[in-house]
């Protein structure tokens, strides 16, 4: 059985600016398995987010497709997509990105409300995941109470809590001082081996690179190199 | 549910947009309410004052007599009615009349009236023609021959109290009816054109001026509920079962007078919807702001797997929930000011005047409409300009949103 959760094959984003074509990924192919924890790396402008946005189908490819736990995710759209992105994928944006009217708590219960999941259950994931991001007695403050490494916290919690196949980050630690930012990836590494949880990374922090396990080079929308850590 | 918890909170993020979005919205719903509790109790006053002037809430009459009224068309025996008329539900008490047209002489001057015989004691327990009466009294009990005018009758034929005045008219049998009455009363002020040329006299110096035995044209009807005067006339038509009779309110009676009002109503209405124009265009330009500025935030709600329907419903449960709380405070306000017009009413320097009635008072009237009417508007108008907004943040593109920020 493969161990592949997403396969991306011959994809290729091109965006017309100012009547110009702008080749942001040229047939890239790429497979991310399970349980990896991989950042994607490379100078500004060679396609990190832009392919990030396609695997996790913020963003359509304009050739080639996106298979994300066998489903093709680059033909999905509207609620299905929605839906999709809810039940599979977890993200960490650079800004945080909390809901700034929900507590913390709330904010981590958000997608699992969306989901469904019963009370009795949403509280028990709460309070795990709290407890593994150290976040206990501050479940109650919203977003603006909160310092911004206690915000990204919040945000991985909230990517998790839902039980996700895969985290993608883009620039997490963008925002924060280098103590913080390190801290927030021990955590994300800590779950990475504890739990089994998949991480994609889009960054160009150095920190990152040294701990991932897996290192892909992105030069003008092609990987330039892909380098398996131990 | 965590979509419609964000949506009220979301309300106290912007709280000065929320107060100055919320306080529109509550001051057209507060004044929705004072213009609807001013038309009901301004009309209800005009309508009170018509019926129970001169009226009555339902008529009795011969066919055909409100076409073409003559003195020919005559309704038998008008106690028995009467009596049947009382029994049925919702009615007060009831009068019977006897019209004519006549000319009326005092010296050299003359001018032409409308004599309405009536019984003074039966008319008294009615209408209030007995309470209009500025000068002299109201008609003796016996049949006597005494006559009530007009204020401007009284000025063209220039009489007072005790002065005599001769009218000429066609009895029933061909004859030239003519006879001399006493003035006893004058009713009326000088700018009231409505009934400006009534004149009263017992029922039965009518019917001898006239030749007519018991008969009567008219029975004027009082009810306990005004309100309900369609459907007690029907049941008055029922209970009569008599095909030579017809029952009618008095929007049938007056029809020119109702039209008119309704005409008039209807102009109130287009004044309502411009206004409802101008909050929701207000309202409108509040929400697209939040939409714009909110556009990186509907973006990640998008990514995380908020469908496009939930978003939307959130952005109209924000302005519904504003409108909501707007409605309460604007209703609270409305019900109060509605309240102390109802009770001190605005004093006019000069009175105007409206279907024949002088108004010196605007007054109001808390009704049930200038409740729900308000609230509906306000609501409607809400949920309607949330929509197009709504739309928009449903269909924004996540990647384009979250590049915004």
């Amino acid at each position: 059985m493969s161990n592949t959760l997403i396969k991306v094959e011959k994809v290729s984003k091109v965006y017309g600016m100012d009547g110009v074509e702008v080749h942001a990924l040229r047939s890239l192919d790429l497979d991310i398995k399970k349980g990896e924890f991989t950042a994607i790396a490379g100078p500004s402008g060679s396609g990190k987010t832009t392919l990030l946005n396609i695997m996790s189908g913020l963003d359509a490819p304009s050739e080639g497709r996106v298979m994300l736990s066998g489903k093709l995710i680059s033909e999905m759209k509207g609620g299905e997509l929605s839906d999709f992105r809810r039940d599979h994928i977890g993200f960490i944006f650079q800004s945080y990105n909390l809901i700034p009217v929900l507590s913390a708590r709330e904010n981590i219960e958000y997608i699992m409300l969306l989901q469904g999941v019963g009370e009795n259950e949403r509280r028990t994931r709460v309070s795990e995941i709290l407890n593994d991001v150290g976040l206990e007695g501050m479940e109650d403050r919203r977003p603006a109470q909160l310092s911004g490494g206690q915000q990204q916290r919040v945000a991985i919690a909230r990517a998790m809590v839902s039980k996700p196949d895969i985290i993608l980050a883009d620039e997490p630690t963008a925002n924060l001082d280098s103590s913080t930012g390190a801290s927030l990836l021990d955590i994300m590494r800590e779950l990475n081996e504890k739990r089994g949880m998949t991480f994609l990374f889009s960054t160009h922090d150095s920190m990152i690179m040294e701990r991932a396990k897996r290192l892909v080079l992105l030069k003008d929308g092609s990987v330039d190199s892909d380098e398996e850590r131990a | 549910m965590i979509i419609s918890k964000i949506a009220f909170r979301n309300i106290f993020r912007h709280k000065r947009r929320s107060l100055l979005t919320g306080l529109m919205m509550a001051g057209g719903c507060f004044l929705f309410a004072i213009f609807i509790g001013m038309m009901d109790g301004s009309y209800g006053l005009l309508i009170d004052m018509f019926t129970r002037d001169h009226t009555g809430h339902i008529q009795v009459h011969r066919n055909g007599y409100l076409d073409k009224p003559t003195i020919y068309k005559i309704i038998d025996d008008p106690v028995a009615l009467g009596n049947e008329i009382q029994a049925v539900e919702n009615v007060r008490s009831w009068a019977p009349r006897i019209k004519t047209p006549a000319l009326s002489f005092a010296g050299i001057k003359t001018s032409g009236v409308q004599v309405i015989g009536i019984d003074p004691v039966l008319e008294a327990r009615t209408t209030r023609i007995k309470n209009k009466i500025d000068k002299g009294r109201f008609l003796s009990d016996e049949p006597l021959n005494e006559i009530i005018i007009g204020e401007r009758l009284a000025r063209v034929l220039r009489v007072d109290i005790g002065d005599k005045i001769a009218l000429i008219a066609q009895g029933v049998d061909g004859s030239i009816a003519n006879d001399l009455f006493s003035v006893a009363g004058i009713t009326g002020s000088k700018e009231a054109s409505y009934g400006a040329t009534s004149s009263y006299v017992h029922i039965q110096k009518a019917r001898e001026f006239l030749s007519i035995r018991n008969g009567v044209h008219e029975i004027v009807i009082i009810l306990k509920d005004h309100e309900r005067n369609i459907h007690t006339a029907s049941l008055i038509d029922k209970r009569l079962n008599n095909e030579s009779i017809s029952v009618d309110p008095w929007q049938t009676v007056e029809a020119q007078f109702y039209r008119a009002m309704q005409a008039d109503i209807k102009g109130n209405w287009i004044s309502i919807f411009i206004f409802t124009v101008i909050i929701a265009i207000g309202v409108l330009n509040a929400v697209l702001m939040v939409i714009l500025e909110r556009t990186n935030e509907f973006g990640v709600l998008r990514a995380i797997g908020t469908r496009p329907l939930q978003i939307f419903t959130m952005i109209v449960l924000e302005t519904v929930y504003l409108s909501l709380i707007s409605i309460v405070v604007g209703l609270i306000g409305g019900v109060i000011a509605n309240w102390l017009l109802s009770v001190y009413g605005i004093t006019l320097n000069e009175p105007i005047e409206w279907g024949g009635f002088l108004y010196d008072t605007i007054t109001a009237k808390i009704t049930l409409r200038s409740l729900y009417i308000p609230a509906a508007v306000i609501i409607s108008t809400a949920i309607l300009v949330s929509i197009p907004p709504g739309i928009r943040a449903a269909k924004i593109t996540p990647v384009k949103a979250l590049r915004s920020a």
